[in-house]
């Protein structure tokens, strides 16, 4: 497996915000690697710099084994791009669109024209070849924003929040056709706010928070990196502190909270940890009602890391 | 209402250079106007440039002869002075040749004395030129030197047939700079207004505010008085602006009253521009679709209606079509109120117009009442 | 080749784009045309003015007046339609308005006008030539000089000739529409600022996506440019037919030049919009706004709405009309086609291909400059 992107001590600045803080990355072929990090963290500006859209102030992006440059067209030619934002042309229709975003990378109409119907059968867009984006939907139009991204058969795809406002049915679609290009061959850098698709979609993912890469691993490697082995939450009535007390000297147990008719207890690894929690609450003739225990989440993570949560939508 | 402001503020910078447009029209058109009525005769001034290469005592008498109706410019480059004539800046251009003089006293004056005009009606300039060459020849024959010849024919020039204007004769052919004023503020308060108006209209309209709006507390009545009370605002605004400059500017060119009337008709017309504004503002979306639509409004009924281009120059048929705009009675009544004594002794008629500009407004204000409806029903 | 059809395909099928480059100046141009057809003729023409010829009081009818007023003529036109009445009949005609002055005859003559004005003006002018050419007569019979005198008024010497104007029209209204053309052309601007947009990736999606291809980005540049160059020119050929054939405007001489006139001018409108979107770093419906109102401001300023004002700030500021583009287009084909004057003509063009230079250096000057101020963190770019 070869390393297909590399960036080392990327700094970008904007006026006095320094969005990407000496970042260190490096994605490997194969990999579908997610950058997650809440709105504002410096994902985006990660993806301007990589497809040398935006100039740097510091650091060396390598992509293919070769510097990116925004002149560097052997590089580009293999990379797809996918950004936030719809970028289709409102006069062509969908095939239109395709082909035209597709003819930038490659010239010859023969060899385009399977690529883009393969391109539309595979955002399932055959009953709209004809229509214009503005005829779309919302998840019909983000469909058709994938199309124009990847129906050169890029190497390398990058996806920048593709999933922003769009319906469950279509979000689907999109992550599995993400999982379908990776099957076929194709790396795919994938960033998102939300923590539930990087967890199903990536094998790798880097949490960034403040233009600095705060963890990175597979979601397993990045939940051990954690205390929290398993959180547990009780519905207690009443609850007395002394009796709290008592919770946080149970095995495992590194953290109980009470709060609104709820106890929260982290553990941190091991095994019965809900079983000595429900007994010690029985035997202390504490009356409950549900109880609920869950791995760590990436969330988990991101709260333990940086003491906010990823939904803060910090700013 | 504040956010209504703040919707109005957004077009600000297109209204001002509409703005200046204005201003810009008003300060070359004042400069044109016609300074008092007249009641006794004064000769329509023909714009007349001299090419004098001679420069002898015979066309220095010719320039004085002609300088005495005309107005005289010197000399001046020969492209210029194609352009002069081609816009009708210089009605008629005489050029003189060196040699003129001798030329004449041999009887011999083949192009050497020359006028060029584009205009058909200064043929009798021709004939005035004519005449001069007559009597200086009298009096050449009647012995007498070039320069005595001369004298003796401007002092003949001097006689002068007498007028006399009949009873209730207008005397005044040139407007005033307050006519202007008025004149250029029916292009400008459509333009502006369905500018300005527009995008708080198409903003509140709109289908998914409108749902919000609908289910806010605020009773749908209430809703659209804040709305006609936001626009009213923003266009009483922009009316008194204007006006108050008018008061400023032309304050010489009014009497009280008849100021009042020229302010009563531009409200009214205010009225027509804020109805018309309120359907447009409905009908069509985006800022640029408006900003055309105002243009292709605005500049349309002027030039149909006699606003660039004085009304009696235009084809009647155009005369017919201009009645179904509004801007051609708000013209009509702008004429009366500078006609001598118009206005006071013909208000019958001034309310009149006034009455169909009203009905105007009330009509595009049904229609944009009836589009807003039909669009809730939706 | 592809990536410029889909580029012309794509602006041909912008329906704003469409509105303003080409169907507003349509509108526009049969406003024009209803408003204009009739005012030369009716403005500057020849005609015959209507007079009455009365006596006044105690006198009898001045026979030789009447004769001498009946007799002028231009060019096979007479001057005057000359009707005898008596004196209350002619002020009731006069009155009415169907005699534009009524000339009292007798030892001294007088006009009797109802306003003052052009045909009041001939009336006077020619019955003044009548008094003193009656005057030089007395004036010689008293010297003993009637002979002399009355032998230089009976040969005919014509002093005066006529130089022709060399302009291909006499049609002032022309000007509007050279205006109007040059409305039109700037509004190309349109097609610069959707260019600009589309190639900055700060400013829109699309361009990210084009600039993040294989793609160089000047050879996008220029394909863009040469769409928006194409569909303009089209536009100024739709135009230029719709003006001579559909409304039948005498333009003037028609030569190849016109076209080549039609290419700059193009050029020039878009490149106005590609300087707007780069240097202008606001929404873009803020540069639309300011765009189409400068367009207004400066056709405004070459005389689309008010015909001669290209003439009185070539008078009082003439380096006004030496830089406003509208201006520059519009004396273009001015100097083209109605004066024949090459020099003019060749002026105008420098004048609109420095223009464009200077838009174009200004726009890769501005994306420079803004690239700069970003990576130096400049906040407020």
């Amino acid at each position: 497996m070869s390393t297909v992107v590399k960036i080392e001590n990327l700094v970008k600045r904007y006026a006095e915000l320094v969005a990407v803080d000496h970042m260190n990355l490096s994605i490997e072929e194969g990999e579908v690697f997610g950058l997650l990090g809440p709105n504002g963290s410096g994902k985006s500006t990660i993806i301007s710099c990589l497809l040398a859209l935006t100039h740097f102030d510091k650091g060396k992006i390598t992509v293919f084994g070769e510097p990116m440059r925004a002149d560097n067209y052997a590089v580009k030619s293999r990379i797809g791009v996918v950004l936030q934002n719809v970028a289709v042309f409102e006069e062509l229709t969908v095939q239109e669109n395709i082909d035209y975003f597709c003819s930038l990378y490659i010239k010859d109409k023969k060899r385009r024209k399977p690529l883009v119907e393969e391109a539309v059968a595979f955002v399932g867009l055959e009953d709209f070849v004809r229509f214009y984006p503005k005829k779309l939907s919302g998840g019909l139009l983000r469909r058709l924003n994938i199309a124009c991204g990847i129906a050169h058969k890029p190497e390398l795809i990058i996806f920048d929040e593709p999933t922003v406002a769009v319906d469950p049915q279509s979000r689907n679609r999109i992550l599995e056709g993400i999982q379908e290009l990776n099957r076929q061959g194709a790396t795919v850098i994938y960033t998102s706010h939300y923590m539930e698709e990087v967890e199903q979609l990536c094998s790798r993912i880097a949490i960034i928070d403040k233009g600095q890469t705060v963890a990175i691993g597979s979601k397993e490697e990045l939940k051990s990196m954690i205390q929290t082995g398993e959180t547990i939450r009780v519905e207690v009535p009443e609850l007395t502190e002394e009796r709290l007390a008592g919770i946080r000297k149970l095995p495992n147990v590194f953290l109980a909270e009470y709060k609104e008719g709820l106890v929260t207890v982290k553990c941190s690894g091991g095994r019965h940890n809900v079983l000595h929690v429900l007994e010690y609450l029985n035997n202390a003739g504490i009356s409950f009602d549900r109880v609920f225990a869950e791995q760590p989440t990436l969330n988990d993570v991101f709260l333990e890391i940086t003491g906010r949560e990823l939904r803060d939508e910090a700013k | 209402m504040r956010i209504v402001l703040k919707v109005a503020k957004k077009a600000l910078p297109s209204a001002f250079i509409y703005f200046a447009i204005f201003l810009v029209l008003l300060i070359v058109f004042s400069q044109n106007a016609g300074k008092e009525r007249e009641t006794v005769f004064r000769a329509s001034e023909m714009s007349l440039v001299i090419q004098d290469e001679d420069a002898g005592v015979l066309s220095g008498a010719l320039c004085a002869y002609l300088s005495r109706d005309n107005k005289i410019s010197g000399e001046m480059d020969e492209a210029l002075l194609s352009e002069m004539l081609f816009y009708g800046k210089t009605d008629y251009v005489l050029f003189i040749k060196d040699g003129f003089e001798e030329g004449l006293l041999a009887g011999n004056t083949d192009t050497l004395l020359e006028r060029q005009s584009i205009k058909a009606n200064v043929a009798f300039l021709d004939q005035k030129i004519e005449l001069f060459f007559r009597y200086v020849h009298a009096e050449l024959a009647m012995g007498k030197s070039m320069e005595e010849a001369c004298r003796a024919v401007l002092s003949l020039c001097e006689r002068q047939a007498g007028t006399a204007f009949t009873e209730g004769a207008e005397g005044a052919s040139e407007m005033a700079a307050g006519y202007y004023f008025f004149t250029y503020l029916s292009y400008i308060l459509p333009c502006v207004l369905i500018m300005v108006l527009g995008p708080i209209l198409h903003a509140f309209y709109k289908k998914d505010i409108k749902m919000r709006t609908d289910c806010g507390t605020v009773s749908a009545r209430r809703q659209n008085l804040r709305i006609i009370g936001g626009i009213s605002l923003v266009a009483l605004l922009f009316w008194g602006l204007l006006i108050l400059l008018g008061v400023l500017l032309y304050r010489k060119d009014f009497t009280v009253v008849s100021f009042c009337f020229g302010a009563g008709n531009s409200f009214l017309l205010l009225l027509v521009s804020v109805a018309i504004s309120s359907t447009v503002g409905i009908f069509v979306r985006g800022d640029d679709a408006l900003n055309g639509a105002s243009n292709l409004i605005s500049m349309g009924m002027a030039f149909l209606c006699g606003v660039f281009v004085p009304g009696e120059l235009l084809p009647d048929y155009v005369h017919k079509i201009a009645e179904f705009l509004p801007v051609s009675w708000y013209m009509k009544n702008v004429k009366l109120l500078f006609e001598e004594g118009g206005v006071i002794e013909k208000s019958d008629i001034f309310f009149k117009n006034g009455a169909v500009i009203f009905s105007f407004a009330v009509a595009f204000f049904f229609i944009a009442l009836a589009s807003v409806k039909k669009r809730k029903a939706v | 080749m592809i990536h410029y059809i889909y580029r012309v395909k794509r602006l041909l099928r912008n329906r704003i784009l469409f509105f303003w480059s080409i169907i507003f100046p349509m509108v526009l141009a049969a406003f024009f045309k209803m408003a204009f057809s009739s005012i030369t003729e009716k403005d500057w023409a020849f005609e015959t003015i209507p007079v009455a010829v009365a006596a006044q009081d105690g006198t009898e009818q001045d026979g030789m007046l009447v004769s001498f007023l009946a007799e002028m003529e231009n060019e096979g036109t007479v001057f005057f339609e000359v009707t005898e009445a008596g004196r209350a009949e002619a002020e009731a005609l006069l009155q009415e308005g169907r005699v534009a002055a009524v000339i009292l005859t007798g030892e001294e003559p007088c006009v009797l006008l109802r306003e003052n004005g052009l045909s009041a003006t001939v009336v006077k002018t020619v019955l003044d030539g009548y008094l003193q050419s009656r005057e030089i007569f007395t004036d010689a019979a008293a010297n003993g000089k009637l002979e002399e005198a009355a032998l230089t008024f009976a040969t005919e010497v014509k002093t005066l000739s006529v130089r022709e104007f060399k302009g291909a029209s006499k049609d002032p209204m022309i000007q509007y529409f050279q205006a109007l053309l040059a409305m039109a052309s700037l509004y190309g601007a349109m097609y610069g600022l959707t260019n600009a947009k589309e190639l900055n990736p700060g400013l829109s999606a699309e361009a990210a996506r084009r600039i993040a291809a294989p793609v160089p980005r000047l050879s996008t540049a220029v394909t863009d440019l040469a769409a928006a160059f194409t569909i303009q020119y089209l536009q100024f050929l739709i135009l230029i037919a719709y003006f001579l054939l559909i409304l039948r405007i005498d333009f003037g001489r028609i030569s190849g030049w016109l076209f080549l006139a039609g290419a700059v001018h193009s050029l020039l409108g878009v490149s106005i919009g590609y300087f707007i979107g780069c240097a202008v770093r606001k929404k873009q419906n803020v540069q639309q706004a300011l765009m189409l109102s400068s367009v207004m401001l400066s056709s405004f300023l070459a005389g689309l709405m008010v015909g001669n004002i290209r003439i009185e700030i070539e008078l009082a500021v003439p380096w006004l009309n030496r830089v406003n583009p509208a201006t520059l287009i519009a004396n273009s084909l001015h100097a083209l086609c109605i004066m024949g004057d090459m020099k003019q003509y060749a002026f105008c063009m420098a004048g609109m291909l420095l223009w464009c230079a200077v838009l174009f250096g200004g726009s890769v000057a501005a994306l420079a400059l803004h690239q700069s101020y970003e990576r130096r963190g400049i906040k407020g770019v």
